[in-house]
Formats: C-alpha cells, sequence, structure tokens
C-alpha cells in the first residue's frame, strides 16, 4: 500500500470523515425525535 | 430543507480533490495539500466570530427572541473556538513543513492567538455570567467588541509588520503557486468546511432551543 | 449634556477625594511596582525592548488595579440605580470615560518619569516617546472603561476584570511596547501612522462603548 501513500492517507482520512458523518447524523436524528415529542402536547 | 445536509456529500469529493486530484504545489510537493484544510478552517472560525457578533447586536437592538439570540451568539462562539484551535494546530504543523519550527511568533500566528484569548476571555465570562439575569446582554457587549478587535488582529496587523517574517502565505501562495484546479480545489474546501460550520451550528441552536424548552414545560406541568 | 457629564465627572472626583482609599491604593499601586522592578533590576542597563517590555507592564496592571473602581463603587455603594435615574446612559458613560482617562494619565505620569529616572533611561525621541504612551495610554483607559462597567454589573471576582481586559488589550500593548522600544533606542525614525493606529483604535472603542453602554446599564 506504501506505493502511493497518498492514497493511504486519502483512504484513513474518509474513513474518519465516515465515523464522523455518522455520528453527527444520529444525533440530527435523536435531536428531531425529541423535537417531536416536544411539540406534541 | 436542512441545506447544510449537502455536507455529507461534498466533504468526502473535497477529500478526494484534496489529496488526490489537485497536483501538487511548485516547492512544497504533496505537503502542501495541508493548505485546503487549514486555510478552510481558520477562514469558518472568522466566520463563527462574526456570526456571534451580529447575533449579538441583533439581540441588543430587537427586543423579541433575546432568549434564542443568546444562545446563538454563545454556541457560534463556542463552534468558532474549535475551528480556531484547529486552524491553529494544522498551521502549526504546516510552519513545521515549511519553515522548519512549529512557532514561530510571526505575526499573523499571534494574531490568531491573540483572536483565540479574546474568545477564551468570553467563555470565561459566559461562564462567571451564569445566574445572571442580564448574562445576554453582558455577554453580547463583549462579543461586539471581539468582533470589532477581529480585522484589526487578522487583516490589519499582518499587513503593518511584513519585515518581521517573511511569511504572510496569502500574498505568495495566490499569486505564484495556485494554479487553477488548486483554486477550484481551496473553493470547494472553504464552502464544504462553512456548511459544515453551519451544519453544527444549527444543530447546536436546535439542542439549545430543546433545553430551553424543558425548563419551560417543567415550569407548566 | 455638557453639564450633565461636568456635573457627574464632579461629583465623581468628590467623591473619590473624600475618600481617598481608591486614589491611593492605585497610586501606591503603581509607585511600588515601578519601584520593585528597578530595584530588581539592580542598576543594570537592559536593552530598549526590554525597557519598554518592563514599561507597559507596570502601566498595564496599575490600569487594572485601579480603573475598574468607579463603576465597582457604584454598584457596592448601591448609587448605580440613582444614577441611573439621574442621568442618560449615554452622560454617564461619558463622564466615567473622562474620570477614567484623567486618572489614568496621572498615573501614567508617575509611573513614566519614575521609570526612566530608576532605570536610567533616556528615549532618543521624546516626543515620540510621550507621544506613544500617551496614545496607549488612552486607548488602555477606553478599554478598560467599558469593561469596567460590564464587570461590575457582572459582580465577580477582580480577577474577572484582568482576563477579559487583556486580551483586548493585547494588540494596543504590542503596539505600544513596540513604538516604545523604538523610541528609547532611536534606531528608525518616528512612525506617526503607528501612533494613529493607536488613536484609531481608541477612537472606535470609544464610539461603540458610547453605543453599547445603555444596554449595559440598564436592566431589563
Amino acid at each position: 500500500m506504501t506505493s502511493n501513500p497518498l492514497m493511504t492517507l486519502m483512504t484513513v482520512v474518509m474513513i474518519i470523515w465516515i465515523g464522523l458523518a455518522l455520528f453527527l447524523y444520529r444525533l440530527d436524528r435523536r435531536v428531531s425525535k425529541i423535537e417531536e415529542e416536544m411539540n406534541e402536547p | 430543507m436542512n441545506i447544510y445536509r449537502l455536507v455529507f456529500i461534498f466533504m468526502p469529493v473535497v477529500i478526494y480533490m484534496a489529496l488526490i486530484w489537485a497536483p501538487p504545489a511548485a516547492i512544497l510537493g504533496d505537503a502542501s495539500r495541508i493548505l485546503y484544510f487549514h486555510v478552510p478552517v481558520a477562514w469558518v472560525s472568522i466566520v463563527a466570530f462574526l456570526v456571534a457578533g451580529i447575533n449579538s447586536i441583533i439581540l441588543l437592538v430587537s427586543e423579541k427572541n433575546r432568549r434564542e439570540r443568546e444562545f446563538m451568539a454563545h454556541n457560534s462562539a463556542v463552534a468558532g473556538m474549535v475551528f480556531i484551535i484547529l486552524a491553529l494546530i494544522t498551521g502549526s504543523i504546516w510552519a513545521k513543513l515549511s519553515w522548519g519550527s512549529y512557532w514561530n511568533w510571526d505575526p499573523r500566528e499571534t494574531s490568531i492567538v491573540i483572536l483565540m484569548l479574546i474568545y477564551i476571555a468570553y467563555l470565561s465570562l459566559y461562564s462567571s455570567l451564569k445566574d445572571n439575569p442580564n448574562r445576554g446582554s453582558i455577554s453580547a457587549v463583549y462579543l461586539i467588541i471581539a468582533m470589532i478587535t477581529m480585522p484589526f488582529l487578522v487583516f490589519i496587523i499582518p499587513r503593518i509588520y511584513p519585515s518581521l517574517h517573511p511569511d504572510t502565505i496569502i500574498n505568495q501562495e495566490r499569486k505564484i503557486h495556485l494554479e487553477a484546479a488548486m483554486r477550484i480545489t481551496l473553493f470547494a474546501s472553504i464552502v464544504t468546511f462553512t456548511l459544515l460550520y453551519g451544519y453544527i451550528y444549527r444543530l447546536m441552536n436546535r439542542i439549545s432551543a430543546l433545553e430551553i424548552k424543558a425548563e419551560e414545560k417543567h415550569y407548566d406541568i | 449634556m455638557q453639564s450633565r457629564i461636568i456635573k457627574n465627572l464632579r461629583k465623581d472626583f468628590l467623591i473619590e477625594f473624600r475618600n481617598r482609599s481608591a486614589l491611593n491604593i492605585s497610586f501606591a499601586f503603581a509607585g511600588i511596582t515601578t519601584l520593585s522592578v528597578s530595584l530588581a533590576c539592580g542598576g543594570a542597563s537592559l536593552s530598549s525592548q526590554v525597557n519598554a517590555v518592563l514599561l507597559w507592564v507596570i502601566i498595564f496592571f496599575s490600569g487594572m488595579s485601579g480603573l475598574s473602581h468607579i463603576f465597582i463603587r457604584e454598584e457596592e455603594e448601591k448609587t448605580a440605580l440613582f444614577l441611573s435615574l439621574c442621568s442618560d446612559p449615554e452622560n454617564i458613560y461619558l463622564s466615567k470615560l473622562l474620570f477614567n482617562i484623567i486618572l489614568f494619565a496621572c498615573i501614567t505620569a508617575l509611573v513614566t518619569p519614575l521609570y526612566l529616572f530608576f532605570m536610567q533611561v533616556v528615549p532618543v525621541y521624546i516626543l515620540y516617546f510621550i507621544s506613544t504612551v500617551a496614545a496607549g495610554s488612552l486607548a488602555v483607559s477606553s478599554i478598560t472603561t467599558i469593561l469596567g462597567a460590564m464587570v461590575a454589573k457582572a459582580e465577580s471576582r477582580g480577577s474577572l476584570f484582568t482576563v477579559i481586559s487583556f486580551p483586548v488589550m493585547i494588540p494596543v500593548l504590542w503596539i505600544s511596547i513596540k513604538l516604545t522600544a523604538d523610541s528609547i533606542e532611536g534606531g528608525a525614525p518616528p512612525e506617526v501612522r503607528s501612533i494613529l493606529f493607536l488613536l484609531a483604535f481608541s477612537g472606535v472603542i470609544i464610539s461603540v462603548s458610547y453605543l453599547v453602554f445603555k444596554f449595559i446599564w440598564t436592566e431589563n
């Protein structure tokens, strides 16, 4: 894999980003759920 | 609906563009790719602080939505802190690659540290005003003062003192080294990180609004 | 409006002179710090850069000890409410600002010659040196007035005032130190541009504080 270190770096950064993105997205969904609950009564 | 959600598409694209698609720079080579992360992050911190300042002005001037404006200003300042710390870290990594040492007390570097100190002072002020009903107004005033000193620090001082250090990357890089592909990547990256900030800012505001609602509900029921 | 401002100013001066403890403490702090620093240096001849830094550090801390007093006194003596009934916030701000400027000018006028005397420093460009110290201390007074008002309303510890003031003051200190060092050393010719920058900075802070003061002063 070290034949193209840039490719390796990109894969690493992509993995980090996907992890962050999933986390953020999950937060987003949880907040939306709570907003719906709050607006009911 | 939530335009900031575009960041989920833009970011992987920009990562690819920054690391693979864009050509390496003339002297620094592949190490210059850090540009596509350092500049947007610094830019976003300036935007965040501007947003905090503008929210503060609106808070003071208009009567309605005071509580909302208060947490909006605060959240933006907090986000700005995160991004400015990232800017300092990425900046010193780049400094090590370009000029050999992690920190140089160059006017631009020093100005950004001062800006960070101002916002750390703001956070101290905000937390010490916890039970004070005027917290919104007082911290708004400080954010406005901070927003005013920002142009002096970020734009004016680095222009006045160029001779202290042969830096100020902006003039060099933009004029000599940036080709079209690099410019596109940089622009795309700036937009993407701004979207990221917008996303996080909006999320923080939603959570703060819920916190306020939760308080009110306990009072009502 | 001017008579209001002058009346408030006279009132502040009378109160401060009637019970001189606060003034005494400010001046005593300034004098003692200057003397301690010169004592510690023990007659060694320092570079102009170090002299400039020491001078401004002393000036800065003298400011921190004395300049928030006029607002904190109002809160402690519970006279703040009556004051806001008598005058507009703008007039109050201007009179407090003038008080601080005059007070700090006196403190600086005490500290600077004392420092020059004990450290045996003679600036090459004397007028440049004086204008730098004057412009710098004007900027310090402007910043500390509005921040002092905020801290007084916040009912917080004394160190909060220093923490808030210092970062906003760093650009002022940075430039003032550089200009002072230049004027002591005498290498480069006087740069009027930078002094104008200090004055412009003071002007901007004063204008914004003038507009914004009523939001801090009157509670909602």
